[in-house]
């Protein structure tokens, strides 16, 4: 990947601090009392001038002194392209635990993400029942964790 | 009268039901440490309401073995998994799952884990030794001091700051902002929760630690080959677990000085367990000879916060049996359980009871050597996690991250906040932003502006012109300031750093 291209990375990072720092700064100013927005105010002008500063160092300065890590060879685009891959398998998983509840999303999770990675289906099913049967008898029967609750539980229950 | 108190606690050891309550709450501390989201805190509130049915001669070992072994468990999935068994074992990540990731898991593992249990061995020998000097010092102390304390503390984000200064600083920034989130202790004033009653009570910690540091490496390892360890060379368990025991004998000063630290932040009330870690990391690193190193991996990373978490144990029970204040969260449900059981915590418990409380001493000081024992035994095996196939460990780890996040309140929204959080956590590892940091805010920014503004209440404006306030700020500067100085000063040691 390019040098532009690290450096634009690294100028949309510091911007998107400067807006935090910023949301925070006006938060503040909304608040009554001073005690309540003394130290976030502190703390939100320290970062905002951390990231102007280092918003003109990635303008201003050249690569290696901007603290740009070197290139590893793979585009931000590929990397993230495989970061998002696994994040739709989390995602996922968050959905069958809203529709289905924690206890039955487990074992749906662990067998196709097994499968789907190459693993046999008595291998997958087994790995499956196995944590599945762990976390039962740990959280739920010892310490009553309550697991239910999914959506479509609710929704069916009389 | 103090050895003749000391023989009389030994003599409750003799009892051999008494060692049947050290091991049970050894193996219960060691198994509740270890998986995120539960802690000692679950395991003692769930065994309270049955603390009446006991002898306190039982209930206090029980109690205090669980107590003791938390951390010790909580740093097995800190270094082989990046997942933080409790809160205290946030800095072990730092360097141990870097090790792990290096092929030295097994080593790591043997270093956390001998360095843990001897660092409460040898806080339960402060406690005994330094027990007339620090209760004095101890009662001395007031807001001001756990200001300056907490500044220390706060003051390792530079410490921490590998790399890039700027996104250290910028980090740990954010972390004192997101601490302030939700109810302000001074005022009762909620802030930043934009109308959510979700975020009243803050952002839950949880969800939090786990999201920024356990689910982006979860999703690194999928995205960079499947592999938890990156090189092919694995330095065989058994070998590497005992490599790391001698690790902590090899730089048994800097094991002695973090136990010290951890002790003697355990012994103040308030102050809490992440101060004591954090602490610990920071001067191990300014004073080390090669502080570059931290941060990639190296033994003395793991020694330092271990040696610390489980120390401030040691010093949290005596002040918790002296003074009668609960020295830490764990603490306070000890307490319970002597109220419970009728025994008033307090002065009477350095004279009258004294057996009792030096049996108590010894009892915490053996269970911290029977789960270190028992934790040396298992990690050859626990080691070998890191080379489970990808397709298994990963869907594993994410359940029981999900589980962890899940399993403190219930509720399905912190598991979106694990999620927020794990994105976050992705970007700031990917752009090099430093996330211990950021967790080092979110821990102590609230105690740091709670203590402050009661400082400011009780001694006004100049609260800092205290002679112990100063001592503590005069040290916040040395441990600050000593890189630069050395950097400055020894032409030599630049160049070491350069070469590194």
């Amino acid at each position: 990947m390019s040098t532009t291209n690290k450096r634009k990375e690294e100028i949309i990072g510091y911007l998107v601090v400067l807006a935090f720092s910023l949301l925070i700064l006006s938060e503040c100013l909304r608040m009554q009392y001073v005690t309540s927005k003394l130290l976030p105010l502190i703390f939100g002008s320290f970062i905002a001038v951390l990231a102007v500063i280092g918003l003109v160092k990635q303008v201003t300065v050249k690569q290696a002194a901007a603290g740009i890590a070197p290139d590893k060879g793979e585009t931000t685009a590929e990397v993230w392209r495989k970061y998002a891959r696994t994040g739709v398998w989390i995602v996922g998983f968050l959905l069958c635990i809203y529709l289905f509840s924690l206890i039955v999303a487990i074992p749906l999770f662990t067998f196709s993400y097994t499968r789907w990675h190459g693993a046999k289906w008595l291998h997958s099913a087994l790995f499956a029942v196995s944590v599945t049967l762990v976390i039962y008898v740990v959280f739920i029967l010892l310490l009553q964790v309550d697991m239910s609750g999914g959506l479509l539980f609710r929704i069916l229950r009389p | 009268m103090m050895i003749d108190a000391f023989l009389k606690g030994l003599e409750m050891l003799l009892d051999p039901v008494i060692w049947y309550y050290i091991v049970a709450g050894t193996v219960i501390g060691l198994v509740f440490g270890c998986i995120p989201g539960l802690s000692s805190i679950v395991a003692m509130s769930l065994l309270l309401p049955f603390v009446f049915l006991m002898k306190p001669v039982y209930a206090f070992p029980l109690f205090l073995a669980i107590c003791m072994n938390s951390s010790t468990g909580g740093s097995i999935t800190s270094v082989l998994l990046n997942v933080p068994g409790t809160s205290v074992n946030v800095a072990t990540l730092i360097d141990g799952f870097p090790m792990t990731q290096k092929g030295e898991g097994a080593r790591a593992l043997g270093a956390a884990l001998t360095a843990s249990g001897m660092g409460g061995f040898i806080s339960i020998i402060f406690s005994l030794i330094m027990f007339p000097v620090v209760m004095p010092l101890v009662f001395s102390l007031r807001s001001t001091e756990m200001v300056f304390l907490i500044v220390m503390g706060l003051s390792c984000v530079a410490v921490l700051s590998k790399g890039s200064m700027l996104k250290g600083l910028i980090s740990g920034g954010v972390g004192l902002i997101l601490a302030f989130v939700g109810l302000q202790a001074v005022t009762g004033v909620p802030r930043f929760n934009f109308g959510s009653t979700y975020l009243i009570e803050g952002i839950p910690r949880m969800p939090l630690f786990l999201g920024l540091f356990a689910l982006p490496e979860m999703i690194a390892v999928v995205a960079e080959g499947g592999k938890l360890v990156r090189r092919s060379e694995v330095v065989l368990s058994v070998r590497g677990v005992l490599e790391g025991v001698k690790d902590v004998f090899r730089h048994w000063g800097l094991w002695l000085q973090s136990s010290f630290i951890g002790y003697i932040i355990g012994v103040i009330p308030g102050v809490g367990g992440a101060t004591a870690i954090f602490v610990a990391y920071g001067y191990a690193k300014q004073f080390s000879k090669h502080p570059e190193r931290y941060g990639t991996g190296i033994v003395e990373g793991v020694i330092a916060p271990e040696a610390a978490n489980n120390a401030k144990d040691g010093g949290a029970l005596l002040t918790t049996l002296a003074m009668g204040i609960p020295g830490s969260n764990e603490m306070v449900l000890f307490l319970g359980a002597m109220m419970v059981l009728g025994i008033r915590p307090g002065p009477e418990m350095v004279t009258v009871r004294l057996p009792m409380s030096l049996n108590l001493m010894q009892v915490t000081l053996a269970s911290a050597l029977i789960g270190g024992f028992i934790c040396l035994l298992v990690a050859p095996y626990l080691a070998k996690v890191a080379s489970i196939p990808a397709r298994f460990l990963v869907p594993f780890v994410t359940v029981v991250i999900f589980i962890g996040a899940f399993s403190a309140e219930g509720r399905f929204i912190d598991l979106v906040t694990l999620i927020v959080f794990g994105l976050i956590g992705l970007v700031m590892k990917h752009f090099g932003y430093n996330r211990p940091a950021l967790i080092l805010g979110v821990i102590l920014g609230e105690l740091f502006e709670k203590y402050l503004f009661i400082a400011y209440e009780t001694d006004g404006l100049f609260f800092f012109m205290r002679p112990i306030s100063l001592i503590i700020i005069f040290i916040n500067v040395i441990l600050i300031a000593v890189e630069p100085i050395r950097k400055t000063l020894l032409p030599g040691y630049r160049k070491g750093i350069k070469k590194a």
